[in-house]
């Protein structure tokens, strides 16, 4: 499967298409590393004219690196009079970096709360749709249920309805379950929103699993579910792989439902970071440094699995 | 005398339910560096005065931000201690669920209905004649900010009037200055329209229009007028891409812009950049044309709570809320007036004491959201917002939707 | 013909395949596994959507209550000039977005395709935009589009003094800023589905092509494309997904702006709700983007389905 499909490029073709796909992965680049420079950049090197994007150079357009926006991401501040100031000399490096501005750290800030409610709810809900999306693609699979196309394609069709038209009677549902503003609730949640794609995707790589196997399993008097649990499962460890990716993707980013339905709880990062205010305006520094945070689990989670990644799709998604 | 007894009894009242030290949540939408060295004043005086906690929950943002996240907890069963909203009808259909705290003894126990004032502020906190809520300042909308620095740059002299500043516009444009600095988030169009509607149109003309619904007088020639002048003013504002509020205050306050429509809250940005009224910058209430201001304003409310510890935490921050003290410290430094005709404010500034001179001789109208729906006042954002930045938005198209709105506004 | 012959064989012992298993396991617990994400998209999705439906119909403000005004809510919404700019500009956004996403994505995974060294770092490197969510994409893109110290400045301190592109600031041409971000965000997760797709096809139908003398282009035209069909259903659904209920990206970018120039239908939806507090015109404006995902699946359906089951 590793193979490519076009066999034998002629090296002009690989050099065009190198060249472009370069262009394009710079393209792409930019902003990110533009995201993370940011982070390392004082509030008026982040908005300075001209910018400037060279680290630690004299230049007009380089800027000393400062951890400023992270200890801002992290902290919660306050503007303290020169007596103060004078009296209380600071504690540790973060305190003297947040002293230039006559201010002392007060305490922690939301932002460990918040990250810390993504990683809870993005896991959990991407575990629970992937091993009930396993389930439910399995039986599809390998079993005749009535109507079982049209049932699929309902299923997926769901995945296009907007999430607002159904965010106010989730609300009253939660309400009435004492399921508002909890991680268990919004585990619940992206996990009904994502277990949609994880059937389609998980069912089409199972289609792909000889059955030949299970087969024989069940003559040696293997259970059914020692059959799937034992032979069909690690062949589908990529396709589940893969499966997780994307459903850890969507949970992670997910904005909506988040905002409406949270508030001090079980709020995830993605509607905190654009409300953190420094003086006069959002503090860029620190929003970028909270962006940086932010995308590192999910892209760790995606080089561990990226050898399944292709592989996960390409089975199934070909063959009907 | 009689109205320390009253304290006295409301305190006795108050501590007799409960003794035990609470955890009060507060949220607010008060971040900018004036609004919050204001309500740092609240949460000073309630963990000096009582045995509970202020436990800060700013929410960033302006009120549309705020506010729904405010009712989605109330209404999700997860209130907080106390909550910051502008009074009048934003509030009424959760009183009518019975989610809010009623306050009636403690206002009864305080006599607030003779120590607030005007006393309409209390009204709007007044549902079937129980008090749901205290108000903490009045806010009026009916100012303009002139920069010194920009008229003097300009080569003219700071405008006393609205007619006067249109007429410096041009001389502000060729020193290479906004004329009018002006942000483009929906309420501040909205707002700067209701100014300009009380200063041009007259005060009958904004009552028939904003209290009685007349979509006739919206149709009308007063009301034409105002559409002209705002169609004008937008002109003015054209080269003014800032969103927030105080980040337009600051164009004035940096000389860059020669003005702004805006509330009295942007008072306690000029005082926190160090500036001087009179001296540095001049306000006009009214646009120096109908001196009136509305008395809207923030109030706090207290969702129910089944603690009752909480519920007595409650009841006290409420009464020290309204207190004399209190009420002097936080609308000092916020820049807005005091709920009560009774306290000294010697250190106000001038452009707090036109303020409190005007509401002494009751030249008062109540606030766009004491007699609008939050769906009409969202309508009429709706439209000011794209007539603001819309050049080729008629000034006669405008009037049409407007009037449509009215005339189903209720 | 050996094109169209191998490309229907896969399929039919595919199809031969899972008939068999049919006959063999009738195990009624199995179908138990199912149960859960039927369950789900029934309460969760047809339920709510019902609920909703019907207090569209409703004069609810605040909270939903069951006092019906017939059409009234819908009469507003037509003629709410905000409703209809919305509408315009989720057309284009979505037109393009769609053509974008499936012309970028697929032409990157045809180019990667081609034993490009250190293919498995681009493909993680094009897959990252995806992972910053909408709201960050949309923050980030503000800022690269900031004329002050985004684009604009830095092309213009590079000596090009005339440069000039301020799209955010600009009503007419607002809606391809954002466009601009969502295509940067979305694009090289789409490149990866199509890259596994085009991974999928047997390497005996290239071979097959070359030897018939069929040009590259045409061989991806005619062969390769309608065999990844599944692929484009797929990327298709998650696009649509993306498209219907962005919201994210212009609170983060815009807020809307200018005036009401790149407003959507799904902020409409919110504000209505939860700052006016007229939750029945939310539903009804809300109802209206259910029925155009209808419109839109409903004849696809038939397609997909109906035919199939007749041929």
């Amino acid at each position: 499967m590793s193979s490519f499909s076009v066999t034998e490029p002629s090296n002009r073709t690989k050099w065009f298409a190198g060249t472009l796909v370069i262009l394009y992965a710079v393209i792409t680049m930019i902003p990110l590393v533009w995201i993370a420079l940011t982070g390392f950049k004082s509030p008026s090197d982040a908005i300075a004219y001209p910018p400037k994007y060279v680290i630690g150079s004299d230049s007009e357009a380089g800027f000393k690196p400062t951890l400023e926006g992270y200890v801002n991401l992290f902290t919660t501040r306050t503007r303290q009079t020169q007596e103060f100031l004078d009296a209380n000399p600071p504690e540790n490096w973060a305190d003297e970096i947040v002293r230039q501005y006559d201010m002392v750290i007060v305490g922690p800030s939301k932002f460990g709360e918040r990250f810390l409610n993504s990683v809870i709810i993005g896991f959990g809900s991407t575990f629970l749709s992937v091993f009930l999306g396993t389930l439910a693609a399995y039986a599809f699979s390998r079993f005749k249920i009535p109507l079982a196309d049209d049932l699929l394609f309902f299923i997926l069709s769901t995945r296009m309805m907007p999430p607002i038209a159904v965010a106010i009677p989730i609300f009253l549902m939660y309400r009435q379950l004492g399921l508002s503003d909890t991680h268990l609730g919004m585990i619940l949640l992206y996990t009904g929103v994502n277990i949609s794609l994880a059937v389609w995707l998980l069912k089409s790589f199972i289609d792909g699993i000889p059955t030949e196997y299970e087969e024989a399993a069940l003559i040696d008097g293997y259970t059914r579910f020692q059959a799937f649990y034992k032979v069909v499962l690690p062949q589908a460890a990529t396709g589940i792989a893969s499966t997780a990716i994307f459903c850890l993707i969507f949970a992670w980013n997910e904005y909506a439902f988040a905002v409406l339905l949270t508030t001090a709880n079980a709020q995830t990062a993605p509607p905190f970071i654009p409300t953190i205010i420094g003086v006069g305006g959002l503090d860029w520094p620190a929003i970028a440094a909270g962006v940086t945070i932010f995308l590192l689990p999910v892209m760790i989670f995606t080089i561990l699995l990226r050898k399944h990644l292709l592989r996960g799709i390409t089975f199934g998604a070909v063959r009907k | 005398m009689k109205s320390i007894a009253r304290l006295m009894a409301a305190s006795a009242i108050v501590s007799a339910s409960g003794a035990m030290a609470a955890d009060l949540e507060v949220t607010h939408w008060w971040t900018s560096g004036g609004e919050a060295a204001a309500v740092a004043e609240f949460a000073k005086a309630f963990d000096e005065k009582t045995d509970h906690n202020w436990v800060d929950g700013a929410i960033a943002g302006s009120g549309g931000t705020a506010r729904p996240i405010i009712i989605s907890r109330i209404l999700g069963g997860d209130p907080m201690g106390a909550t910051q909203l502008n009074h009048g009808r934003q509030a009424e259909e959760l009183i009518e669920a019975g989610l809010l705290l009623d306050l009636t003894d403690v206002a009864e126990a305080e006599g607030w209905r003779d120590i607030i004032h005007p006393v309409s502020l209390l009204d709007s906190c007044t549902v079937d004649g129980r008090v749901y809520c205290a108000p903490v300042n009045i806010h009026s909308w009916q100012w303009i900010w002139l920069s010194h620095q920009a008229f003097a740059d300009a080569g003219t002299d700071v405008p006393a009037n609205w007619d006067e500043f249109v007429a410096a516009a041009p001389a502000l444009e060729a020193a290479g200055k906004i004329p009018l600095a002006m942000g483009q988030q929906p309420w501040q169009s909205s707002g700067a329209f209701g100014v300009m509607t009380v200063a041009i149109a007259g005060l009958d003309a904004w009552s028939a229009v904003n209290i009685d619904k007349n979509a006739d007088v919206a149709a009308g020639p007063e009301y034409a007028k105002v559409f002209e002048a705002a169609a004008n003013a937008r002109q003015l504002a054209a080269n003014s891409n800032v969103q927030d509020w105080n980040q337009a205050t600051n164009l004035v306050i940096t000389g860059q812009a020669g003005a702004q429509i805006m509330g009295d809250w942007a008072q306690g940005e000029f005082q926190v950049a160090g500036q001087v009224a009179g001296e540095d910058y001049t306000c006009l209430p009214g646009l120096g044309v109908n001196e009136v201001i509305s008395t809207g304003g923030d109030a706090f409310y207290f969702p129910v709570n089944g603690d009752a510890d909480v519920t007595a935490a409650q009841k006290e921050l409420a009464s020290l809320l309204v207190s004399k003290e209190v009420q002097v410290a936080f609308n000092l430094k916020k820049g807005s007036l005091p709920i009560r005709g009774d306290v000294d404010l010697d250190a106000a500034n001038d452009c707090m004491k036109k303020g409190l001179e005007i509401l002494a001789n009751g030249a008062i109208l109540p606030d766009g959201n004491q007699t609008l729906s939050p769906d009409t006042s969202g309508q009429i954002e709706d439209l000011m917002v794209e007539f603001w930045n819309d050049p080729s938005y008629s000034a006669a198209d405008a009037q049409a939707a407007y009037a449509k709105i009215i005339s189903r506004a209720d | 013909m050996a094109i169209a012959d191998d490309a229907q064989s896969p399929s039919a012992v595919q199809r031969e395949r899972t008939q068999r298993p049919n006959r063999l396991f009738k195990n009624m617990t199995a179908k138990i596994a199912s149960i859960p994400m039927v369950a789900t998209a029934l309460v969760i999705f047809v339920g709510c959507t019902v609920w909703t439906i019907v207090h569209s119909f409703t004069n609810s403000r605040l909270l939903p209550r069951l006092e019906f005004v017939g059409f009234e809510q819908y009469e507003r919404l037509w003629e709410t000039r905000r409703w209809l700019v919305s509408i315009e500009n989720l057309a284009i956004y979505g037109v393009c977005s769609l053509i974008l996403s499936f012309v970028i994505g697929f032409t990157l995974a045809a180019l990667l395709d081609r034993k490009i060294r250190g293919e498995a770092v681009f493909r993680t490197i094009f897959l990252y935009p995806f992972a910053l969510s909408f709201i960050v994409t949309g923050l980030v893109w503000q800022w690269i589009l900031n004329p002050q110290f985004g684009i604009q400045s830095v092309v213009q301190r590079w000596g090009w003094e005339s440069f000039a592109f301020d799209p955010l600031n600009n009503a007419d041409i607002v809606i391809y800023g954002i466009l601009i971000a969502g295509i940067w965000q979305g694009s090289g997760f789409i490149m990866v589905l199509m890259l596994a797709g085009l991974r999928g096809i047997d390497e005996d139908i290239w071979k097959a092509s070359r030897v018939d003398g069929i040009p590259v282009w045409k061989t991806y035209v005619v062969v390769i494309i309608p065999m990844m069909r599944p692929v484009f259903i797929t990327a298709l659904v998650i696009i649509t997904s993306g498209i219907i209920k962005v919201y994210d990206l212009v609170v983060a970018q815009t807020s809307g702006g200018p005036g009401i120039a790149s407003e959507v239908p799904a902020k409409y939806v919110i504000e209505k709700m939860f700052q006016s507090q007229n939750l029945a015109q939310g539903f009804a404006a809300s109802t209206m983007m259910l029925l155009s995902v209808l419109i839109v699946l409903i004849p696809w359906a038939y397609l997909e389905f109906g035919g199939k089951k007749r041929g």
